[in-house]
């Protein structure tokens, strides 16, 4: 039987979903740590920079090679770059779906944290190592995982309007009243000006340091959703009057917008409620990793909130359900992701979603159990995640870079015009981008994380590691190349 | 505060904040201009 076509119902529809791919965890866990390890005001100036370099421009090829092609990442690619390179688009495929079966994990530590915070246990915890340790090495992450998933199910269960749309249209605001009340009631806290001052004093000689440059790149790569193939998944709902240069605009500054917002409450209150030890915390203490900050760190400092324990009650509160409803909006778009694979190679949609449901459940119980083999993944798939760039960068030029500009960016729909400037971002230095990334990371693997084991392919953050899943992964995808390539464009009764 | 902090906060907050509301209001504009096309049925 063939699926019903389905489209988003508007524009603001469409925004808002999108704005919930790209906001998640990491615009308020890993954004306020890395500015606090980089400088403070030296790694935002870069990190606007390549906001224009990095993200405005895939999330703009994303857009159009979903809304042109219809198809998602493997019919995507196929049709862009051509048919023996849709193992490209599989691949890209993969590292989002990999990374959801970990990060529904994370989503599911968000639920128990707010849980927690609901009961009040949260604010009345002695010691909040021993619960974060406790909770971690026990098995109830499975169970919360296990929730995320069936949350992430139910919503895409619903459909592209009354799942994806509405669910992101009631949430994704929800959040932004939320990190405004957080927001408020944090730069009206005795001494956080000395906080929002450090977030935005930049000083000459780390500016100056290429690793905040590569930082702040990184930082992009990760947070704003480009280079995924999620926003490529949803904008093959989009109606074919819908905009792509002012929408993947409007998505990309949304989402730092929401970093900012983050980084703001999270400067002040750690300079209001821990003066002097706050940033060195933040820098290299438990507050240094992103988990540390949002599940240790921060939880102390709620404690110290003036105006009792119905007030930190609250603050943790609502502090756990903007970051859980971050989280579940991301979520919702890995599972979308996968599915749309299915569906596309002809499987119904509802067969599709269990699939991917209980794949996903099954996968992610060893990030639930551990933390090293969730470390791993975060470390291989993130990394992974600049190839992903990396191929949407090549298929554009496979296809013709001004040729996909005129048809596919500024074709049927568009607003505004995309001038000449995208053929030189895209085709040159969205790929020199990538380079520097993969070969910075490596080369910190090597003289930094793991200076003896880095080749080793069983070492959690070695480059050898990479190499065996990535390699195999591709070896996969390529040896099935013309199975999914039939599967997807030539279905009977398809083109 | 210092003029550095100050030029910094301008920059930062200027581009994505003032870009995301100037993106935004170019949105709302379009959007109402388009308002009057109807949407031509999809295949």
């Amino acid at each position: 039987m063939a699926e019903k076509k389905e489209f988003f119902t508007s524009r603001w529809g469409m925004i808002l979903s999108v704005i919930g791919i790209a906001v998640g965890t990491g615009n308020i866990w890993r954004f306020s740590r890395i500015v606090a390890q980089n400088g403070g005001g030296s790694f935002l100036i870069p990190w606007v920079i390549f906001l224009f370099l990095w993200s405005i421009p895939l999330i703009i090829a994303e857009f159009a090679i979903g809304k042109y092609t219809r198809y998602g990442n493997i019919g995507g690619i196929a049709k862009i770059a051509g048919e023996k390179f849709a193992w490209m688009g599989a691949f890209i495929g993969f590292v989002a779906t990999a990374i959801m079966f970990y990060y529904s994990v994370v989503t599911g530590w968000c639920i128990k944290y707010l849980s927690q915070a609901i009961t009040g246990t949260l604010v009345t915890t002695q010691d909040h190592i021993a619960l974060w340790n406790s909770f971690t090495h026990s098995y109830e992450p499975i169970f919360f995982h296990f929730i995320a998933m069936a949350l992430g199910a139910l919503v895409i269960y619903r459909g592209v309007v009354s799942g994806i749309e509405r669910t992101n249209r009631i949430l994704i605001p929800s959040l932004l009243v939320i990190l405004l009340i957080l927001a408020l009631r944090a730069v009206t806290l005795e001494g956080a000006w000395e906080g929002i001052t450090y977030f935005f004093t930049p000083d000459l000689g780390t500016l100056l340091d290429y690793k905040v440059w590569l930082a702040a790149l990184t930082q992009n790569a990760w947070d704003t959703g480009a280079g995924w193939g999620l926003i490529l998944t949803y904008a093959c709902y989009a109606r074919q009057k819908e905009d792509i240069a002012l929408n993947a605009s409007l998505t990309a500054l949304g989402n730092n917008s929401v970093s900012l917002l983050a980084g703001i409450t999270i400067f002040s209150t750690v300079f209001a409620l821990s003066p002097g030890e706050g940033i060195k915390e933040l820098i290299s203490g438990q507050g240094s990793t992103n988990t540390g900050l949002a599940f240790i760190f921060l939880p102390q400092l709620f404690e110290k909130l003036p105006g009792g324990i119905f007030v930190q009650g609250f603050f943790s509160t609502i502090f756990f359900l903007g970051l859980t409803f971050a989280a579940i909006t991301s979520l919702i778009s890995m599972i979308e992701l996968a599915v749309k694979t299915f569906v596309d190679m002809g499987l119904e949609r509802r067969r599709a979603l269990v699939f991917v449901c209980v794949l996903g459940f099954l996968f992610g119980i060893p990030s639930a159990l551990s933390m090293t083999f969730f470390e791993n993944q975060d470390w291989v798939w993130g990394i992974g995640l600049m190839i992903s760039g990396g191929f949407i960068s090549f298929a554009i030029i496979k296809h013709g870079t001004d040729k996909f500009r005129q048809v596919a960016v500024n074709g049927e729909g568009s607003d505004v015009k995309v001038g000449k400037w995208y053929n030189v971002v895209i085709s040159w230095l969205v790929p020199l981008q990538v380079m520097v990334l993969i070969v910075w990371w490596f080369s910190l693997a090597i003289t930094s994380f793991d200076t003896e084991g880095w080749w080793n392919p069983f070492n959690t953050y070695s480059v050898g590691t990479c190499v065996l899943q990535w390699g195999v992964v591709m070896a996969v995808f390529i040896l099935l190349n013309k199975q999914m390539v039939r599967r997807t464009l030539y279905q009977k009764g398809v083109k | 505060m210092e003029l550095r902090t100050l030029l910094t906060m301008i920059f930062t907050v200027g581009m994505v904040w003032g870009g995301f509301l100037y993106i935004l209001l170019k949105a709302l504009k379009k959007e109402r201009e388009k308002e009057s096309i109807p949407e031509r049925p999809s295949s």
